[in-house]
């Protein structure tokens, strides 16, 4: 059994050393060949990081010596920390001893290998199939390695961070219907004031397939507008997050009466104007722009441009993803 | 017995067939609406809630709704059913049960024939429905239909067992009675059977044949407890899973028909049928009055066990009809046999009837009781209080046994 | 192999048995969509007859990728998708997610705020027990009774959610720090009411089903798990205690305000579906004892949310698993933060995700239809076992 530390587990600082006496030394008295990199976790844990290929005779000892009695798994995933690797995470309990541990391994990103724990936890079987599929872990000696959640064909791995989510996932998060509401897309606003009568200034909405072709591309390119303005609200939006810079004054907060209560103050009015003004900090670059993304052609019209198209919005949301990621660790 | 009574008029025997054949049809649509009325609104009652009340005066044409709603709906065949099993297969289900009416007396004069083996009639021909069933299940080409179809195939050969020998007993009583004041040959006629309860009612006499009958019943028509063939939450409505519009809609008038006919049967057997009590004669139209009463009241019992009971399993069932009711069937037709050859009176018949029916409830409270066990409530309660480690482990809380 | 008699009965000396004919074993499926399922669960059954001789479950119909979500909103941004994992105890998950956002930011909440989650999501804890009644009941066979009546007294506590919150369903009313706003004026003595007509309507299901001897048979000794397997499945909640375990998080691992209330831990012997049914009926009676003093103690003014709030949540690096009892069984968030105002990873152990998990062993050899009344009695919610 080696003990050697994966040089990706150097590179945590070393902090929060569990005190004397915690289930931290009864690991390594159990144990005594196998280093345990040991560290407090906010929830008052104990975390060993041990070397990949040592993780099925730590859990089995853990598991069968008296003085741990970890018998019940609560828990089995991995976190993506891209360079680093990833890292597999075991939360084990003690119903007996009362006492927690979660035992942690490094893995490489590509070509992850580490050995199944389906012989001593039952639970294990479904965890890790759900671990495979969703982070390309291949677990040693697991009996039935098919995907759980996904699609039993599909060859993906969407808890990478590799992963892209999609455009409008990613726009989600920057809450484009406030953005819309406080910055409206130009309108003929004058000219419906001028119309006082309600059907004058709200004419009713066509459906699609009634409308004449004029109609309709009037109205895409209206929504193509409208589209266009959220996306840059949102890049804008992105770009100060990604700067970190605390929220300026919105038109929200300088409209509004200060809140009343503590809950009110945390309803974040972060504008896009704010971006240009604030601009990022100085220690970090500027998030790079958001690429233009490719309008995706009708399938009918054009089935080979239309798959083209969908790869190239990939590849920039990819590349858009991995950049964001590296500015947000400050590489 | 339509027009010949109250009009005096004399027409051909096959015009007169006709038109009570049509009278039965038409009488059994409007009381297949009139159930399921009245079983929507019951079950509403004993669940906390107040079933139809949008569809005419509180609800009363919801039926005819969903009638309506049912002969409108397309009628869908699966691509690979066996099309002709699937497609006969509801009158298969649905024919047997309205000619079986053919022998059972509403009134004193009113029925259609009355037949001298009119109980093997109605026996004989209501076992064709389950060929219907069976022909569904096996048309539907799906395999909750089969499972379906197959657990009702084999509930409907256990529970007719019991219930046949049960009636066998009924007729030996009713040949033992018959011999001294009429004539025993009839005995297999139910309007000769009625006639006989003028003044005792056979559930006196026969209360074990009674319950039986009431639990095959039950089976038969596939009501909870013994509802598996249909049970939505296994096979998903069993044999009429992929029947959509009216051919459904065909086995659900047969379901309600065989129940005012069970309940028609049930009540004839043992309850004296249009018999008003301690022999009175009420007239044709308080009779039919009295029929319909009875009737009710024991499709108020059924349709309430539905709302009550939970589903056995179908093993359970079949071992309760094999194990506990055939036999019991068997030894009140012996000593029915026994105690009329020798000519005890009719109430020794009784007596041993009703010694019979304490013992199989007590034999069911038994088994029910062994099967829970000592001490149903197995939970105990532990104070909420962190245990103390003592460093020796409990074999449960470390999971060993 | 085992051989069984038509009752069930393993016989202790195998019996060769001469068949005339040869059948085929038939593969049902179960799934996804079915009554019995609960949702969108399938199982495929290889059923000889009426007896299961096989079962493979397939999950994942549900699965929408709430913690890559999670990922890729803000900390108060995922809040939402709490309420769509287990969506019949949704205070409860959204409490285990708030408070594992409150230890990795080091947020101190306020007393009252605390009780008024506690009592929230106790009272949600017997609204998801009464739930399982009614769908159990179902399961079992009767003919909507036990759901009707139910879900009679689950409509008066989601009344009280509603006056609360708003919502009757996906709440999404607690917060980081503490809760949106104020519970309404009459909040105690509506929940006083609400509670005695709970025990009310919690003796009304005792009444209508334990001793029902047909419910009895059909769930004395069905789908038996025993302590160890149960442990080594990762199974949590009533099912473990049905089992013999007497293991709770609010007592092994105390979290909130819980050592204030003296309340009692129901445990079974069996590990059958039964126990489990007693089990959760128990449970739901001693909620209504922890929240008849959590009504009495509850400062009856003070603040709800923290005086100072960062407006933009970024805690430091570091990771924490907070878990919690769910009426299910353990719910665990697993949370990494990388610094930013984005969670590094979460994860949502679900407690259904390992119940269901058990399944396998133990509806082999039963019939049909005990695998429907095993699956029942898992409580799944299929929401949270996909995430």
């Amino acid at each position: 059994m080696t003990t050697r530390r994966t040089p990706a587990a150097t590179e945590e600082p070393p902090s929060n050393e569990p005190p004397a006496g915690s289930i931290a030394d009864t690991y390594r008295l159990v144990l005594p060949l196998v280093e345990f990199d040991a560290a407090m976790t906010k929830g008052g844990d104990v975390a060993l990081t041990i070397a990949a290929d040592a993780i099925h005779e730590v859990l089995e000892r853990g598991r069968d010596d008296a003085r741990l009695h970890m018998n019940l798994l609560r828990n089995l995933t991995a976190v993506d920390w891209e360079q680093r690797g990833l890292e597999m995470v075991y939360h084990l309990y003690s119903i007996p001893l009362r006492q927690a541990v979660t035992i942690k391994a490094w893995l490489p990103s590509q070509g992850a290998l580490i050995e199944s724990v389906t012989d001593l936890y039952l639970t294990a079987d479904w965890a890790e199939r759900e671990c495979r599929e969703m982070f390309g872990i291949e677990f040693i000696g697991h009996p039935d390695p098919r995907n759980l959640l996904l699609d039993e064909d599909l060859d993906i791995h969407p808890l990478r961070k590799s992963h892209p989510l999609a455009p409008i996932e990613i726009e989600q998060g920057v809450d484009v219907e406030y953005f819309t509401k406080q910055f409206p897309p130009p309108e003929p606003a004058v000219e419906q004031e001028a119309a006082p009568t309600a059907a004058a200034a709200a004419p009713e909405r066509k459906r699609v397939e009634d409308m004449t072709p004029e109609e309709r591309e009037a109205r895409k390119a209206e929504q193509a507008e409208r589209v266009a303005r959220a996306r840059e609200l949102a890049a804008a939006r992105r770009q100060e997050r990604l700067a970190g810079a605390p929220p300026a004054g919105g038109p929200r907060a300088a409209g509004s009466a200060p809140p009343p209560t503590p809950a009110a103050t945390t309803a974040t009015a972060a504008p896009a104007s704010a971006a240009p003004s604030s601009g990022p900090s100085a220690d970090r670059p500027p998030a790079p722009p958001p690429p233009e993304l490719p309008s995706i052609p009708d399938a009918e019209e054009d089935p080979e441009g239309r798959a083209a198209a969908q790869a190239e919005r990939v590849r920039l949301g990819r590349e858009l993803a991995a950049a964001r990621r590296a500015q947000l660790r400050g590489d | 017995m339509v027009l010949s009574e109250f009009a005096g008029v004399s027409m051909p025997a096959w015009i007169d067939a006709l038109l009570r054949v049509v009278f039965i049809v038409g009488l059994m649509t409007i009381n297949a609406f009139a159930l399921i009325y009245l079983e929507r609104k019951i079950l509403a009652r004993l669940q906390a809630r107040v079933g139809p009340t949008r569809t005419g005066p509180i609800g009363t044409l919801q039926s005819i709704a969903d009638a309506l709603k049912l002969v409108t709906k397309e009628d869908v065949r699966p691509i690979t059913a066996d099309r002709w099993a699937f497609e006969l297969a509801p009158y298969m289900a649905f024919v047997p049960v309205f000619l079986v009416f053919v022998p059972i007396p509403f009134t004193e004069t009113w029925f259609i024939r009355d037949l001298n083996l009119g109980l093997l009639y109605v026996f004989g021909v209501l076992g064709l429905n389950i060929v219907g069933v069976v022909m569904a299940a096996w048309g539907s080409d799906n395999k909750y239909a089969l499972l379906g179809g197959v657990r009702a195939a084999a509930q409907a050969i256990s529970y007719e067992i019991p219930m046949l020998l049960i009636v066998v007993a009924v007729v030996m009583v009713a040949a033992g009675r018959l011999a001294t004041d009429g004539d025993a040959s009839m005995a297999g006629s139910i309007n000769a059977i009625v006639g006989d309860q003028t003044t005792t009612p056979y559930i006196l006499l026969q209360p074990l044949g009674f319950v039986i009958f009431l639990i095959g019943m039950l089976a038969e028509l596939h009501r909870p407890p013994f509802d598996m063939p249909i049970a939505e939450s296994e096979v998903v409505g069993g044999y009429f899973v992929e029947y959509s519009g009216m051919r459904w809609g065909m086995f659900f008038l047969a379901e309600y028909t065989a129940l005012f006919l069970l309940v028609m049967l049930a009540s004839s057997l043992f309850l004296g049928g249009w018999n008003w009590p301690f022999g009175a004669d009420v007239g044709l139209a308080l009779q039919i009055v009295l029929t319909l009463v009875k009737t009710s009241v024991m499709i108020v019992l059924v349709i309430g066990s539905r709302a009550l009971f939970p589903r056995l399993r179908i093993d359970q069932l079949m071992s309760f009809s094999w194990k506990v009711l055939l036999p019991f069937a068997i030894v009140q037709v012996l000593a029915n046999g026994i105690i009329l050859a020798y000519g005890g009176p009719d109430w020794v018949v009784g007596l041993v009837s009703f010694a019979l029916l304490a013992a199989l409830f007590g034999l069911v409270y038994y088994l029910m009781r062994q099967r829970r066990g000592e001490g149903a409530r197995t939970v105990q309660t532990m104070p909420a209080t962190p245990r103390v480690i003592t460093g020796e482990v409990s074999p449960l809380e470390a999971g060993g046994d | 192999m085992v051989q069984r008699t038509f009752e069930g009965e393993v016989l202790t000396e195998p019996v060769v048995v001469e068949r005339e004919f040869e059948t085929v074993d038939m593969n049902i499926n179960i799934g996804p969509q079915h009554p019995a399922t609960h949702g969108v669960f399938r199982m495929v059954l290889t059923v000889d007859g009426e007896i299961v001789k096989d079962a493979i479950p397939y999950i994942g119909y549900m699965h929408r990728g709430g913690e890559k979500l999670s990922e890729s909103l803000d900390y108060r941004g995922a809040l939402g998708y709490q309420d769509r994992t287990d969506y019949l105890a949704a205070f409860n998950s959204e409490w285990v997610y708030v408070n594992a956002v409150e230890r990795l930011a080091g947020i101190e909440i306020p007393e009252r705020a605390e009780y008024v989650r506690l009592i929230l999501a106790e009272f949600n804890r017997i609204l998801s027990h009464f739930m399982f009644m009614g769908a159990f009941g179902t399961d079992v066979g009767y003919f909507g009774t036990a759901f009707t009546w139910t879900f009679k007294e689950r409509e008066r506590i989601q009344d009280l959610f509603e006056a609360v919150c708003g919502d009757r369903i996906m709440y999404n009313y607690f917060r980081v720090g503490g809760l949106a706003w104020e519970p309404h004026e009459t909040f105690i003595e509506d929940s006083q009411w609400v509670l005695d007509q709970a025990e009310i309507g919690i003796s009304d299901v005792d009444e209508l089903m334990t001793d029902n001897e047909v419910f009895v048979a059909r769930c004395r000794d069905i789908g038996v798990l025993s302590a160890a397997d149960a442990i080594s499945y990762g199974v949590t909640g009533p099912m473990l205690r049905a089992a013999g375990v007497p293991f709770d998080l609010r007592v092994d691992e105390p979290y909130s305000i819980y050592d204030r209330f003296h309340w009692e831990i129901p445990v079974g012997e069996r590990g059958d579906v039964y126990d489990r049914y007693l089990v959760r009926l128990e449970e739901m009676r001693q909620s209504v004892t922890i929240l008849r003093q959590a009504l009495e103690q509850m400062p009856t003014s003070g603040p709800i949310m923290p005086e100072r709030m960062p407006a933009r949540l970024r805690p430091e690096p570091g990771e924490i698993y907070m878990r919690q009892e769910n009426p299910r069984g353990e719910y665990g968030i697993y949370m990494v933060s990388d610094g930013t105002d984005q969670p590094w990873r979460v994860k949502m152990r679900s407690p259904c995700f390992h119940n269901l998990s058990s399944l396998r062993p133990q509806v082999l050899n039963s019939y049909l239809a005990d695998a429907v009344v095993a699956l029942g009695s898992i409580d799944i919610v299929l929401c949270e076992v996909d995430r």
